[in-house]
């Protein structure tokens, strides 16, 4: 790990992705090297060519350089693709005898409030695999009913003759004793060793049973595959020669070890993602941007987050193919915004864009695929935002005519208007679609969108994020260097940190300091075997949280306790109910310091502190991109068409300062300076767009 | 730099603002109210309204309790009439009058103005479902009330804030006449929350785009809703359509009170008379005329395409006639405590048993005949506590063409969502003992409705219920060529040798700490023939246990057999009696 030595070390970041598997690996000195290769259908095969591709652009073999690595932090969609695929393991339920239907009950909850033509979810544990046992808690944890231990026996004997290959437990009130849930366990254990278990007390052991169950269940349906393919990329790994720590991406921008991840599928359905959201925080704090908006425009969907003092925001409120998972994971808000979303003229003769999508195949009409109605990708085209002869460097020609045609045929006849005036009509309403999606992570979580900068990746994120940023009275916008690996330099970067949660009740008044302090200490001990080994981590730092709210709320928010030891003392409380208070009042515009508050859970994290990561800066260059200019042309910034510079992404280097309208082209990445904005390349690589101010930024 | 885009593009740009700023309010609303019928339950909606002329506008609004959306129109307008000429910056105004545009005294409206320049012009607000308002009744259902004084307390429009000053004495009037006066106060702040995040929000969009432009956007949006609505009304074919359906009695003795519609489609227009229906009745089971209109709307916005913007432009292709006097449109003082649930369920029944008869396809079952019980008792500390039972009577999702009903309620009720057991058994001296489908219980159909409800509720402390049945004797019924739902049943103190179980109502029985409440609830209706049901979906829900193997013959005709323990279907034979049945 010394960087003077002769021989590196490196510690790499994976992501798989539906087309590309990205590597990043860094080196001690801070020299970061990446590349991409096909993704394969066992993505373990695909993440072994590139670590062999990485090894060559060092002159090592593959198990030359696997020996040098220490660390591989992996971020999967397997369990996500599981779940998105409904290709997952054959689940048996068992819940509390009564209550085997709140899966389909969904707390009455339906996507639809007025069609009653919306079917039902897709049944991933379907009634007849849904088996109530004898047992109950009541609220304060007391044993009304003994667990009946034959009806379990009865029931995983059924499990199996119909070839259930994962069992799930969920019992009412788990969370204050997982006696119960622990036995049924160990009984499925004894049954049908070979079973794939998941107890509601192990996945989510907090209160609220619809919420809990479906957790659950999401993590025996996914579990089984993502615990398979870890299991293979370990040995491929091990066969390799690597016997450094793999620990895989998690949805709340953390990280697990393998055995972990494997049985907690359910925390692992955002690691994908993730990587973004972690790279986006590691890059702002390296440039000094500690408030980020991330948007990362997709092929189908725009995706949105917030960073606030470089904490990625966590939701709890996640729903994936219809069903709830109440894991915090990072609050990313999708919406159907991407290059290939389709734009139309509904029944009533309105421009709509998406939500559906023409994907990558036949993809938009410019890909000459086949596809033949306009998507955003087309217009940006039209406009002379994208470059049909450098998409993808080059790589594939975009047809201009095709881009028109579909606008001119599907848009701009049938609403009576020109085909340039269709085209800025797209252009204005995916526009103010994203505007509106970055608004809902926003001001609808209470924080004012103009202190934060505006992180942009994604093929077209870059293109689309300077009217945001006009919208909403950003003043900065921040084109990562390492766009097209941003997840993997994510991955690479992530702190190595778990989470834990525990419901406990109670009045804030009178807490129970002692009982909390001991599950505390509890959480902390359990997050140390999640984290395991501890050899890129030599110091750990727990981080305590409780969740308040007012009497009678049901939402709760989640307050840091400040405290200088290990214990949480009544002072540190005090100082947390009254933070609470001044939290509320910013969330919901109101709040009652004389109404009592109560205590639902405490969460902790546990956090293990790595060496600081140091990227190598170059020096700046001169101030003049002209090196990098490859010509001009026209791009359309509203009805009239302006004479934009273009440049090579490619061929800029440090210190070059751009001045819009310009458009930046490179690989994978398409960057729009808008007319009055300005651009720098920073030492790292970034293209930092300074965002003129109009008017007041408005929300 | 940036060219003025098209009206059109502009309506589309502040449209989509403003429903933003709806689930803004909606958001703030949930996460911050105390009672749980907000906070768990999501019964209510918010809503922004503008101020053309003397009629206020629905503009945009976010999925709560859809039930409410008409509802809140009228009340607004009521507010806007009262208070016209003494609107300021900062107001904040209520209303809860069944009889000032409304559905039933529970039901609380909250409506701030902002203004642009000296106009108040968009009018944020919040219809909400309140735990309790005061009256004899704990939560308000009284199913002895016999005027509206006696369903609770009345509010005529009122300002709360007045110049942004709170007054305080108005307050403590409200306050002092409410059970739940712990909870009242935060949810009241809650709704104004809500009005004033969302009054910022629309302030700054006054400001970027002008008043003017923001005005043309809203019109522009209104006459696309308006538009795509006539649209869907033009494909049915022209034609005067009648159904009638029934509520089983108006708790106090009268029954088979009649609801009658008759629906004329005329080109893109949409006429509803409710003409024939029963006189107003002695019960608290009258239906004030925006709760009719409300049901009606609910009804024709469940058979149009849901991305179709809702606001005002749905009404304006219909006309609803109502006669004055009767048990849809009735003069005060009758009480009207229960017209949300019945008559409610079955004017939104009548019109679209009307409408299945020209628009078959579009229609899905979508009555929800609530047997609904409230029970309330003490805290030990001698708090008063009120349990709406939810879990008793959350269901029975109708069928709709090409779907089963699922899940719990049908999209007339959704958005209110149910809440924890968990959390219920924290907050409340109750627990729930099951609560599960249970089989056999539901509208069979060639799309059955959702499978009807089992569940057990038992209260620790002493307890009062009431209960209110609904659906015993006229059930939830099927549309075209389906079967109806089984009746409802409650059994108060089940298991112990008080036990009843409650023909029509029960008021305020009192249960020993440990009395359970039984309810059996039915499913949804469901659509077209049962004979027509694939035998394969059949025997799925015998599998599931959503249908007995008795049933499965009955209901739909399938022949299964048990082979070993394992039920197979026997194709031949079901042909066989499938077509035996038909010819008969």
């Amino acid at each position: 790990m010394n960087a003077a030595t002769a021989y590196p070390t490196w510690m790499l970041g994976i992501d798989v992705g539906g087309t590309f598997t990205d590597l990043v690996a860094l080196d001690g000195e801070g020299h970061l090297t990446s590349t991409k290769t096909p993704s394969t259908p066992d993505p373990s095969v695909g993440v072994m060519n590139g670590i062999a591709k990485l090894a060559g652009k060092f002159g090592l073999s593959l198990s030359d350089f696997l020996n040098r690595c220490t660390l591989i932090v992996h971020g999967t969609t397997v369990a996500t693709n599981t779940l998105l695929e409904f290709s997952g393991a054959k689940v048996g339920l068992l819940t509390t005898e009564g209550f085997r239907d709140e899966i389909e009950f969904r707390r009455a909850y339906k996507e639809s409030v007025f069609s009653p033509r919306l079917p039902a979810p897709h049944p991933i544990v379907p009634r007849r695999l849904r088996i109530g046992v004898p047992e109950r808690l009541d609220a304060q944890g007391g044993i009304l009913r003994p667990l009946d231990e034959e009806a379990v026996r009865e029931a995983v004997r059924f499990f199996v003759e119909e070839e259930v290959e994962a069992v799930a437990v969920c019992f009412l009130f788990s969370f204050l004793d997982p006696t119960h849930e622990r036995r049924a366990g160990e009984i499925v254990a004894e049954e049908a060793p070979h079973l794939f278990v998941s107890l509601s007390n192990d996945v989510l052991p907090q209160i609220r049973e619809f919420e809990r169950v479906s957790t659950t269940v999401v993590n025996a349906y996914t579990g089984p595959a993502l615990q398979r393919y870890l299991e293979r990329l370990e040995q491929s790994l091990g066969e390799e020669g690597f016997t450094g720590e793999l620990y895989v991406m998690q949805s709340n921008g953390g990280v697990q070890n393998v055995v972990q991840s494997g049985r907690l599928a359910a925390g692992c359905l955002l690691s994908g993602p993730a990587g973004g959201v972690t790279a986006a925080s590691f890059i702002g704090e390296r440039i000094g941007h500690h408030n980020l908006i991330t948007v990362d425009m997709g092929g189908t969907s725009y995706d949105v987050s917030v960073i606030e003092q470089l904490q990625p925001t966590l939701s709890t409120e996640s729903w994936i193919s219809r069903y709830r998972i109440a894991l915090p994971m990072l609050d990313i808000h999708t919406v159907g915004a991407g290059g290939g979303s389709i734009a139309w003229v509904d029944g009533g003769g309105l421009l709509q864009v998406g939500p559906r999508s023409a994907g990558s195949y036949p993809g938009p009409a410019c890909y000459g695929r086949g596809g033949t109605e306009p998507t955003v990708t087309d217009a940006n085209l039209f406009l002379g935002y994208l470059n049909p002869d450098r998409f993808l460097g080059g790589e594939m020609k975009l047809d201009a005519a095709a881009a028109e045609r579909a606008i001119r045929t599907h848009i701009a006849e049938p609403l009576g208007i020109s085909t340039i005036e269709a085209a800025i009509a797209i252009s204005e309403i995916v526009n103010n679609n994203m505007s509106n999606a970055i608004r809902f992570v926003t001001t609808q979580r209470g924080y004012d969108p103009r202190r934060f900068a505006l992180l942009a990746a994604g093929g077209a994120g870059a293109i689309h994020a300077g009217r945001q940023a006009e919208d909403l009275g950003i003043e900065t916008v921040i084109v990562p260097g390492f766009a097209p690996v941003l997840c993997a330099l994510g991955d690479v970067s992530a702190p190595l940190k778990v989470t834990e949660l525990r419901t406990r009740f109670e009045r804030a008044a009178s807490v129970n300091l002692e009982g909390i302090n001991a599950l505390f200490d509890e959480m902390e001990r359990s997050a140390r075997d999640k984290l395991g080994g501890g050899k890129t981590a030599r110091q750990f730092e727990a981080r305590r949280y409780v969740d308040l709210r007012y009497e009678g709320e049901v939402h709760e928010v989640t307050v840091p306790i400040r405290t200088r030891t290990r214990r949480v003392t009544a002072l540190n409380l005090e100082a947390t109910v009254a933070q609470f208070h001044v939290m509320h009042e910013r969330l919901y515009a109101h709040q009652n310091p004389g109404q009592p508050v109560e205590l639902l859970n405490l969460r902790l994290d546990l956090i293990g502190l790595r060496d600081r990561i140091q990227l190598q800066e170059s020096p700046f260059d001169e101030e003049n991109p002209e090196a990098a200019l490859t010509g001009r042309r026209p791009v359309h910034f509203g009805a009239k068409a302006v004479q934009a510079h273009i440049y090579n992404g490619d061929l800029l280097k440090p210190g070059h300062m751009i001045v819009g309208p310009a458009v930046i082209e490179q690989w994978g990445t398409t960057i729009v300076v808008y007319p009055g904005h300005e651009a720098l390349i920073d030492a790292l690589g970034n293209c930092m767009i300074e965002v003129r101010r109009e008017r007041e930024g408005r929300l | 730099m940036r060219t003025n885009p098209s009206d059109r593009i502009l309506s589309q740009v502040v449209g989509g603002t403003l429903d933003s700023v709806a689930q803004e309010m909606s958001a703030v609303v949930t996460r911050t109210a105390r009672s749980p019928l907000f906070n768990e339950a999501h019964d209510f909606t918010t809503g922004i309204f503008d101020l053309p002329g003397s009629q206020s506008r629905l503009v945009a609004q976010a999925p709560g309790c859809t039930l409410h959306l008409y509802a809140v129109v009228s009340a607004v307008d009521r507010l806007m009439e009262a208070f016209r000429y003494d609107l300021h910056p900062g107001d904040v105004l209520l209303v809860n009058d069944p009889y000032y545009g409304g559905s039933h005294s529970l039901d609380w409206t909250i409506v701030t103005p902002v203004f642009h320049g000296r106009k108040p012009m968009l009018l944020p607000a919040v219809r909400s479902h309140m735990g309790d308002n005061g009256g004899p009744v704990a939560g308000g259902y009284n199913p002895r009330s016999r005027d509206i004084w006696q369903d609770g307390l009345r509010i005529p429009p009122i300002k709360l804030y007045e110049r942004g000053e709170k007054r305080r004495d108005v307050f403590e009037m409200i306050l002092g006449n409410n059970r739940l006066a712990h909870w009242l106060e935060g949810d009241l702040d809650a709704m104004i929350g809500a009005c004033k995040v969302a009054a910022e929000r629309i302030q700054s969009l006054l400001e970027r785009y002008g008043g003017d432009a923001v005005a043309e956007a809203v019109d522009s949006r209104i006459a696309y809703t308006e538009k795509r609505v006539r649209e869907e009304i033009a494909s049915w074919p022209d034609g005067t359509y009648t159904a009638e359906t029934f509520a089983d009695h108006d708790f106090q003795g009268m029954q088979d009170i009649q609801v009658r519609a008759t629906v004329t489609v005329s080109g893109s227009d949409l006429a509803i008379d409710f003409t024939g229906s029963s006189p107003q009745v002695a019960g608290f089971v009258n239906s004030p005329l925006s709760n009719t209109t409300s049901f009606a709307f609910v009804a024709i916005s469940t058979c149009c395409d849901e991305d179709i913007p809702i606001n005002e432009g749905y009404m304006n292709p219909v006309t609803v006639t109502a006669p004055l006097g009767t048990v849809v449109n009735p003069k005060p003082p009758a009480p009207c405590g229960h017209a949300t649930a019945c008559v409610g369920a079955e004017i939104a029944e009548a019109v679209l048993l009307a409408l299945s008869q020209c628009a078959p396809n579009r229609v899905g079952v979508n009555a929800h005949k609530l047997p609904l019980a409230y029970s309330h008792g003490q805290y030990e500390d001698g708090r008063p506590w009120v349990n709406l039972n939810f879990y008793g009577y959350t269901g029975g999702a109708g069928a709709a063409y090409g779907t089963d009903g699922w899940g719990l309620y049908p999209p007339v009720m959704t958005g209110v969502i149910l809440p924890s057991i968990e959390m219920t058994e924290l907050q409340y001296p109750s627990r729930v003992l099951q609560h599960e489908y249970k089989a056999d219980f539901t509208g069979p159909g060639r799309w059955r409705g959702a499978p009807g409800l089992e569940v057990r509720i038992q209260h620790l402390a002493d307890s009062r219920t009431s209960v209110m049945m609904a659906g015993v004797r006229h059930t939830t019924q099927g549309f075209c060529g389906a079967g109806a739902g089984p009746s409802n049943r409650v059994v108060v103190d089940e298991g112990r040798p008080g036990a009843l179980e409650v023909p029509e109502t029960a008021f305020n029985v009192g249960m020993a700490a440990g009395g359970v409440l039984a309810f059996h609830r039915s499913g949804g209706g469901g659509w077209g023939d049962p004979l027509d049901r694939e035998a394969e979906a059949v025997l799925d829900d015998v599998l599931n246990g959503y249908v007995s193997v008795e049933h499965a013959f009955a209901d739909y005709g399938v022949v299964i057999q048990s082979i070993g323990k394992k039920p197979v279907l026997d194709l031949p034979a079901t042909i066989a009696e499938r077509d035996r049945r038909r010819s008969s």
